[in-house]
């Protein structure tokens, strides 16, 4: 009797404490996760915990980091060895969860940490060939020694942080979903590249573009989805440059016929937002006399902070500005003569070929009459306590075949395969490299060279007064349309003939208008001539840093840092008066009357207070979502839906357009019914906000809603209600989860760089650390930090007083 | 009387500590078990409260300090996330967790010296020591 009560109150004590040791569903390990002593209590700090000084022996020499008051770190080295292992070591202490996190989302490993519930992601994923890419990446590495010793170095800086880890020290996150930090390697590097190449193109609209052309025909596929308005300004203006060129023709095939393609993407994509606005003016524009430099790359808005801010010192070289973590040097910043700054440059550099198999084995595809044996590779999807599971993926002569039988695609016999050029072998690292190390436009051209893919648009701006714009990446020469709608994947001659030399891309150098600026509008227009299509361009943010930039004179920090935040919408601008003319005032009450008045004398600002932008943003989505109600929500199908701006193009210059007719409602509608059952629609969901939301002001920011959300999606980790204005569109591209990732503003004045920058975020990736979050307020408000740019003989002296840290790094 | 209690739950909660610093959060166990079968009575209930109380008080001073010297930013963003009215619950929570684990271990302790004084042989049943 006495033993059996004693066996059972042990055995429940036993089976409590072995409870709170795991992690059950989506509660991390209970006892593990609040004991004071190592669970996440130990993550809280007051400032960062930051050492006087560490010993690193695998260092070669001594160096020092300078920590400034944003938690920013300067770092020094006596050589390129320790100044990598510097900064794989910091960036590791500071982010080490994030970069371990997005090196397994990108090699489909998710699942090895949250179960079930990403398989489909990591699926997608490998597909996809990130990992496969990652490899080439390596591959045509290895041969690049300096290279190979700088990614070396740095990984084993990150290892070398993650070696000194008790679990008391693990970043919270680990704890909370209950896993170890695993070490760094080159691939994971290499897959944090082809991570951000994913996330910039990986938005291909090729499916839907086949289904819609199938649908409409090629007529009135080309009028809804014209290539490019006539009203466009694209980054490079003046066609003359193109005169000489001796370009390589290619040859489309005969006899092509239409295919159908995937009904719908089994895959999700990233926002198709991903963009950026970057722009130099000239010194004959500015105040000073100096050129100026501004970059706000537009991503989906993530805590830990998408980038990280440093500086890296040596003898021979002096770069600061934004890296990602993961990968070694500095992606967008500025060293002591020149500044570069990118946007995406949002050319189609991903094609779907329909693969016909021989038979349901699926060994074996149709090339030219010919069967050709795929190659096959397993892989082994880990999943938390469960068993692993196996996907077999098959390497055609174009690409991965990301679609067949076993995801998305129900036809036993047909996959779809993707040609991506982040499958080939590249090496920008070295083009980062070489870059940080630039000297003048020169320098800075060379070493874009080696730059393939994402394409982006670097702004440049140099201490001898050089202004520049290069479009780069390795981009597939093609035919017209080549890439816009699925290729048949059973004949050779559909394949990319090549890419476009690299001389051949585009830059504009010195422009007479005294400044370049990109936002992801097109490149150049159709006398460029190779064709580059892109599957989203942008008409309205470019536009308005032309109005803001093509007049201006005497240009100040503040006014540049300003146009940064600008909140102004050229799309309401030249929409609005038309919309109220159509407004069918007679339908309205008084009070929907009002809100049409208001509208009329709106200054067209999407300002943080204002409530008037709501009501138009709301009415000119529902304008939208009732003239494509029949591509909208189809259930089997996915359809490419016109662009808002293509959308009032057409309403404002082809009224007849037959589309406007709602097909399931019997009676023909034109512009005004449009117009006035959109208002309603707006009005009625601005109304039912204000029911659900009766503490919250009607303001646009409050409205919108912006949030920077956790990577890892832990719900008190983000920072949410932004308050800042602006949306898609407009330079101040903030919207609800996506916008800009930082600004940065950089003056090249003789004596060396200023610099001024600002996140949504801050320095560190510790939820329990100030930094976190404290640059966030700036943020809000559109204003800038000075950040500090050290000499080289700085380190060499006292450190200064208002730092936060000075570190010793000893041997 | 109440004396020696005191006693014994002070030198637990400084022998955790002090184990703490060492071994994953599950050794607090070990204390509290040994401190069951050593000074085992017929009454129960003070047995499991100087192991509660003793871990609880370890846990929660422990963390109210941490709260307290950091500004608690952390704990203010885990009250958010487990839907919790505000951050000294999740304190109080963790000294509850602690608590109940350190209180159920002695009383496991004790129940064992109680079961294997009556039984003879002693039987050995299966402790909480993993």
């Amino acid at each position: 009797m006495r033993s059996s009560i004693a066996g059972i109150i042990s055995a429940f004590t036993f089976f409590c404490i072995v409870a709170l040791d795991s992690k059950i569903n989506n509660i991390p390990p209970l006892g593990r996760f609040l004991d004071p002593f190592q669970g996440f209590w130990q993550n809280e700090v007051k400032n960062e915990k930051l050492p006087e000084s560490i010993q690193l022996p695998k260092m070669i020499s001594e160096g020092v980091i300078y920590y400034d008051s944003l938690l920013i770190p300067h770092i020094y080295s006596e050589n390129e060895h320790d100044l990598y292992y510097l900064q794989g070591y910091v960036t590791a202490r500071h982010r080490l969860w994030q970069m371990d996190f997005q090196a397994m989302a990108a090699a489909g490993r998710l699942s090895e940490v949250f179960g079930n519930l990403t398989v489909k992601y990591d699926k997608g994923m490998r597909r996809q060939g990130l990992q496969y890419g990652a490899e080439q990446f390596i591959k045509s590495i290895k041969n690049d020694k300096k290279m190979m010793s700088v990614l070396n170095a740095y990984t084993n800086g990150v290892n070398a942080y993650i070696d000194q880890l008790s679990y008391a020290d693990y970043p919270v996150e680990y704890k909370f979903f209950n896993y170890k930090p695993e070490y760094w390697t080159p691939l994971k590097t290499a897959l944090i590249f082809k991570f951000i190449q994913y996330s910039l193109s990986g938005p291909d609209y090729d499916f839907e573009n086949t289904n819609s052309l199938q649908h409409l025909g090629k007529k009135n596929f080309d009028l809804l989805f014209p290539e490019i308005l006539p009203f466009q300004e694209p980054i490079a203006n003046n066609d003359s440059i193109w005169d000489n060129l001796e370009v390589i023709e290619v040859k489309a095939p005969q006899n092509m016929k239409l295919l159908s393609g995937l009904r719908k993407h089994a895959v999700e994509k990233d926002d198709p937002d991903n963009g950026s606005n970057n722009w130099v003016v000239s010194g004959s524009k500015t105040k000073s006399g100096n050129p100026i430099l501004c970059n706000d790359p537009h991503l989906s808005l993530t805590m830990p902070s998408i980038w990280f801010s440093n500086q890296l010192t040596h003898p021979k070289g002096n770069v600061m500005g934004m890296s990602i973590p993961g990968i070694p040097c500095v992606v967008v910043g500025f060293n002591e003569d020149i500044a570069w700054g990118v946007t995406s440059a949002r050319r189609d550099d991903r094609d779907w070929y329909k693969i016909l198999f021989q038979d349901k084995s699926r060994t074996h595809y149709l090339i030219d009459n010919y069967w050709s044996k795929a190659d096959l590779r397993i892989e082994e999807i880990k999943i938390r306590d469960k068993e692993a599971l196996l996907d077999t993926v098959r390497y055609t002569r174009w690409g991965p075949i990301v679609y067949d039988q076993n995801f998305g695609n129900s036809d036993q016999k047909e996959g779809y395969a993707l040609r991506w050029t982040a499958h080939d072998g590249s090496r920008e690292l070295r083009s980062l490299y070489l870059i940080n190390h630039a000297k003048d436009y020169k320098d800075f051209d060379k070493g874009l060279s080696y730059f393939s893919g994402p394409a982006l648009n670097f702004a440049f701006a140099s201490k001898d007064s050089t202004i520049a714009m290069n479009i780069q990446g390795r981009f597939p020469n093609r035919w017209k349309n080549q890439g816009k709608f699925v290729l048949d994947g059973t004949r050779l001659d559909t394949k990319w003939q090549g890419f476009i030399p690299n001389e051949h891309n585009i830059r504009v150098i010195n422009p007479k208008s005294g400044y370049v600026s990109s936002a992801n509008e097109h490149p150049a227009n159709n006398n460029y001539p190779y064709y580059h299509y892109g599957q989203y361009f942008e008409y309205y943010r470019n536009r308005r840093i032309h109005q803001l930039l093509d007049s201006a004179k005497d240009l100040t920090i503040e006014e540049l840092s300003g146009m940064m935040n600008d909140n102004y919408s050229l799309f309401a601008e030249e929409n609005l008066t038309f919309m109220l003319d159509h407004l069918k005032n007679t339908d309205l009450s008084d009070g929907q009357k009002s809100i049409s008045e208001e509208l009329r004398t709106w200054d067209y600002c999407y300002s943080p207070q204002n409530s008037v932008s709501i009501y138009f943003e709301e009415w000119a989505k529902s304008v939208s979502d009732i003239i494509w109600d029949e591509f909208h929500n189809h259930p089997s199908k996915e359809y490419a839906i016109p662009t808002r701006v293509n959308t009032f193009y057409l309403l404002q210059h082809k009224p007849d357009l037959i589309f406007i007719d709602e097909l399931e409602t019997a009676k023909k509608e034109n512009i005004e019914d449009i117009m006035t059952e959109a208002f309603l629609a707006a009005v009625k969901k601005v109304d039912q906000w204000n029911t659900k939301n009766p503490t919250l002001d009607l303001t646009w920011a409050n409205y919108k809603n912006t949030m920077v959300q956790h990577l890892g999606r832990l719900p008190g980790f983000n920072i949410e209600n932004v308050q800042n204005g602006g949306y898609r569109g407009i330079v101040n591209a903030t919207k609800e989860k996506h916008g800009p990732s930082f600004r940065m503003l950089v003056e090249m004045t003789p004596q060396g760089p200023e610099a001024y920058q600002v996140m949504p975020g801050g320095q560190s990736g510790n939820a329990g650390s100030p930094y976190y979050d404290n640059m966030i307020s700036k943020f809000e408000k559109g204003e800038l930090y000075k950040v500090i740019f050290f000499e080289k003989d700085d380190y060499l002296k006292e450190p200064p007083q208002e730092l936060l840290k000075s570190e010793r790094i000893k041997i | 009387m109440y004396n020696n209690y005191i006693i014994y739950g002070a030198s637990i909660a400084i022998g955790c500590s002090l184990l703490q610093l060492f071994f994953p959060w599950w050794i607090i166990a070990f204390p509290c078990f040994a401190l069951g079968v050593l000074k085992q009575k017929q009454n129960f209930l003070p047995i499991f409260l100087t192991g509660f109380i003793s871990i609880a008080l370890l846990w929660g001073v422990y963390a109210a300090m941490i709260q307290i010297y950091t500004g608690s930013e952390l704990s203010h963003r885990v009250a958010e996330m487990f839907r919790l009215p505000s951050n000294d619950f999740v304190g109080i929570i963790s000294a509850l967790i602690g608590g109940l684990t350190g209180g159920l271990s002695a009383l496991c302790g004790a129940l064992i010296k109680w079961a294997s004084v009556d039984l003879k042989p002693v039987e050995k049943t299966n402790t909480s020591s993993d």
